[in-house]
Formats: structure tokens, sequence, C-alpha cells
């Protein structure tokens, strides 16, 4: 009799661990199937998603005003200095706008020769940023437009600086957008001194790394990484990345977008279908070009877009 | 049995506040990765937040809660449905064994507690997101979140101390 209460206590306890363990399984089977992209699964997720979007972002609402606040009260310190950093960049700028001008015509007139197709069919939409995914198991954000507004599955998202990431789940008024740091991130890329390609992996931290770059090709830390276009997701030519490291078995790369200080971003729709196959245009395009300036890769060009001296001098003789 | 009806009564409404809370801290706590040094690393105060309310109210936070928020929250990230509900079940059964010896030691061994369910937590993690993806993360981010999460465990057990010290000032006011 004595034992009784004990044994109830025990038969509890064990009652308990056995709820907590049949829960636990459950969760597990849960994640399997979501793993298993059962169609199902998927739509299910997508309108339970919908539903948790205004919360997420009404959640969100004291953290972007406080983190808003503070980035202005930096801003306001530094405004002096960034003026005068902005000058000359300005200046700088308008330098590359003029070279970047000359170069663009003559790249009209050379791509009307060679039949080369402009993948330009797309559409910038701009979206709010209204939940960020900071866990460390995956990196997403989540953005205000959906469907309604022509975004699809697999689309690009970038910034002024460069690649954000892709739309991998789309709403009807939400999208999420898998970063490219994220560990299920892969980008094909290329070097962009010298095209060679390669990927980038995420490693859910704030760099990527660079792999599959043949041994060959030589890189140097700065260089700027950007999308090939391989494989016809996303467009070719999107800065991704700036090489920060490297190291004898890894190369870090450092995205060239705030990936931390997304609240804007532009998402590349797809009006219609090209009409081209992406992988027929980078096999063209995927000549490594020369990094020594002496090989020329285009007539009258160097690697680095520069006039050469022999047409230099035809041109000085001309006059 | 009026006196049952109000006790039941006033347990279901602990019920429904420590769900609602326990969710829009789930909700918000990912609104600090707004903040770029917390970015990808934000600390886990839903995890704090749960152990302390298992630990002083175990009658309002029942397993099935404990579920729902994880699998909402789960919903309003990327994260496969089902992570943080089985991350959050694992903890509730954690505390509610180990609760009854803990319940007997001074803050220190409940701190040391919540750090080794931690660590649990964050193998666990790890090995679910290198099942998933067949990639090894980064591991800086993850200790970074778990020290964190740690460091800032005393300072979440004084402010519940703290509210509930205010509540029992008003109640008796009242």
């Amino acid at each position: 009799m004595a034992r009784g209460p004990v044994n109830r206590k025990r038969s509890r306890k064990s009652n308990s661990f056995t709820t907590h363990a049949m829960l636990f399984v459950f969760c597990l089977l849960l994640m399997m199937v979501g793993k298993a992209d059962i169609a199902v699964m998927h739509s299910v997720r997508s309108i339970l998603t919908g539903l948790t979007v205004p919360v997420a972002d009404v959640a969100s609402v004291p953290f972007r005003a406080v983190h808003s606040m503070l980035d202005s009260m930096v801003s306001v310190a530094n405004l002096r200095q960034e003026n005068v950093r902005l000058k000359e960049d300005i200046e700088n700028l308008k330098q590359w706008r003029r070279r970047a001008e000359i170069l663009q015509s003559e790249n009209r007139q050379l791509r009307s020769v060679s039949g080369v197709i402009i993948p330009d069919a797309t559409t910038p939409v701009s979206a709010r940023v209204v939940a960020v995914n900071a866990d460390s198991f995956a990196h997403s954000v989540m953005v205000n437009v959906g469907e309604r507004s022509g975004i699809r599955e697999g689309n690009a998202v970038t910034t002024t600086d460069g690649l954000v990431g892709l739309v991998v789940d789309v709403g009807p008024k939400h999208a999420q957008i898998l970063l490219i740091t994220d560990i299920n991130a892969m980008v094909p890329v290329i070097l962009a001194s010298s095209s060679w390609p390669a990927i980038t992996v995420g490693m859910n931290s704030k760099r990527m790394d660079l792999r599959f770059l043949p041994t060959e090709a030589s890189v140097s830390v700065g260089d700027l990484i950007q999308t090939s276009g391989h494989g016809g997701v996303l467009p070719p030519g999107i800065p991704v990345g700036r090489i920060e490291k490297i190291q004898s078995n890894a190369i870090s790369v450092r995205p060239v977008a705030d990936l931390q200080r997304l609240s804007f971003v532009t998402i590349l729709t797809m009006d219609r279908d090209p009409g081209y196959s992406v992988d027929a245009i980078e096999e063209q395009r995927f000549q490594p070009l020369p990094v020594d300036d002496s090989g020329f890769s285009l007539e009258g060009l160097n690697a680095l877009g520069q006039r050469t001296s022999s047409d230099v001098t035809a041109e000085e003789g001309d006059q | 049995m009026s006196g049952i009806d109000q006790k039941n009564d006033s347990k279901l409404l602990g019920q429904v506040l420590a769900f609602v809370g326990l969710l829009a801290f789930s909700m918000a706590e990912n609104g600090l990765g707004y903040f770029p040094s917390l970015y990808g690393s934000v600390p886990k105060l839903s995890f704090t937040m749960l152990f302390v309310l298992c630990f002083y109210h175990p009658a309002i936070m029942p397993l099935i809660s404990v579920f729902l928020v994880g699998v909402v929250h789960d919903l309003s990230q990327a994260n496969p449905i089902g992570y943080t509900s089985a991350l959050m079940v694992m903890a509730h059964c954690w505390i509610m064994f180990r609760r009854p010896m803990l319940m007997q030691t001074e803050s220190g061994s409940i701190w040391y507690e919540f750090t080794i369910m931690m660590l649990a937590m964050m193998l666990f993690m790890l090995t679910v997101i290198v099942a998933f993806t067949g990639n090894l993360p980064a591991l800086q981010p993850l200790l970074f979140q778990f020290s964190l999460t740690v460091l800032m465990f005393p300072m979440m057990n004084w402010m519940y101390h703290l509210i509930m010290g205010f509540a029992a000032i008003l109640e008796q006011v009242r």
C-alpha cells in the first residue's frame, strides 16, 4: 500500500516520457515529409506561411525601428566624412561611365556582328523585406510580394550592389528568398577578370566558399565574382561577391550585397521565354579570357577592356 | 465546486497567456536578425523563456502549446516544419524530468543545467542541418549563438523575477 503513490508517480513519469517521445518522433516525421517535397504539403505550407507573414511583419516592427534609428544616428555622425568620399566616388564614377559608354557601344556593335542574344527579358519588381530568418539553420528572408506581382520560383533577387539570392517559395502575397550565404545555396559564377567558371557555396555564415574553380585559374584577393548564367536560373553578369581570403584548400568570398542590412530588394522576373538556350550562349562566353595584357580577347581590346597599343598607335598615326 | 472551476479558469487563462507570450517572443526573436552583429546567430531567447516558464510554472506550459509554438515558428521561417517543434519538445522533456531535482538547488546549478540543455539542442541542430543539407555548416555562428543564449540566461531569469515581483506587489495593492 505504501508503494502505491510512488508507483503512480513512476507510471505518470513514464507516460509523460512516452508522450514526449511520440511527439518528438512526429516532429521528425514532419521534417521528413517536408523534405520529401510533396506537392500537397508544399501548398499547405505556402498557405499557412502566408497567414504568419503579417504577424512576423508586425513582430519585427520595433526591431526595424530601432535598427533604422541606430543607422540614422551613425549616418549623421559620418555625414561629413561620407560627403567627401561620395564626391570622390562621383568623380570616379563619371570617368567609369564615360569608359562604360564607349565599351557598351563597341560591345553592341560586336554583338550585332556575332549574333549573340542579350538576355534582357527580365522586369524588376521592388519588394520590402518583412521577415528575416537569422537562425543558424537557414539564411532567408520573406518579402511582401508574391505571385500576384508576377514573382515565380527561381527568380533572381538583387540589390543595387549585387545578387542577394533567389526565390524558393511563392505565395499570393509573399515570397521566400534563399540568400546566397545559405548552406543550400549554390550559385554558378565566373571570375569577372578572367571568366573562369566556379560555384559559390553558402556556409550559413557571412562568407561563401568558392568551389570547382579550375586549378589553372589564377585568383587574387579582391577579384569580382559574377553570375555565369549557367543552368538558366540566374541571369549572367550579376555581381555576387569579392574574393576575401585565399587558402590552400578554400577560397572565401564576401557577398557584394550587404545581406545583414536588407530592407528593400529587387526581384528580376522573367517577362517571357527568352527564346534561347542559355547554356549554348554560355558555352560561347566561357572561353576564359587571358589575364595577361598582351593577349587579345577581342580585336582592338585587351582583357581589361582597354584599347591595345597597336590600335592607339594606328589612330594617332591617322590623326 | 465554484472554487475548482475558478482554479481551472485561472489555469486555462495562464496557459493561453503563456502560449501567446512564448509565440510572440519566438516571432520577435527573429527581429534581432535586423542587427548586423546578430545576423545568422540570434540568441535563442524563446528557449530561455520556455525554460523559465516550464521551470517555475509547469502547469501553464503543456506539451501541446510548446509543439504548436514550434510549428508556427517554423512556418514563419524557412525551417523545415517540425524542426523547432522537435527542439522545443526535447527542451520541455528535459526540463520536466530535471525539474524536481533542480528545485532544490541554487541558481548557479540551474544556469549550468540550462547550458547543458542548450549544448544538447545545438548538437541536435547541427545533426539536423548536416542530415538535411549534406554539408557541414560554419561552426562559428552556431557557437556564437550558443554562447550568447547561455550568457543571456541570468538576465532573462532576473527579468522574470522582476516581473513576478512587480505582479505580486500589484496583487497586494489590489
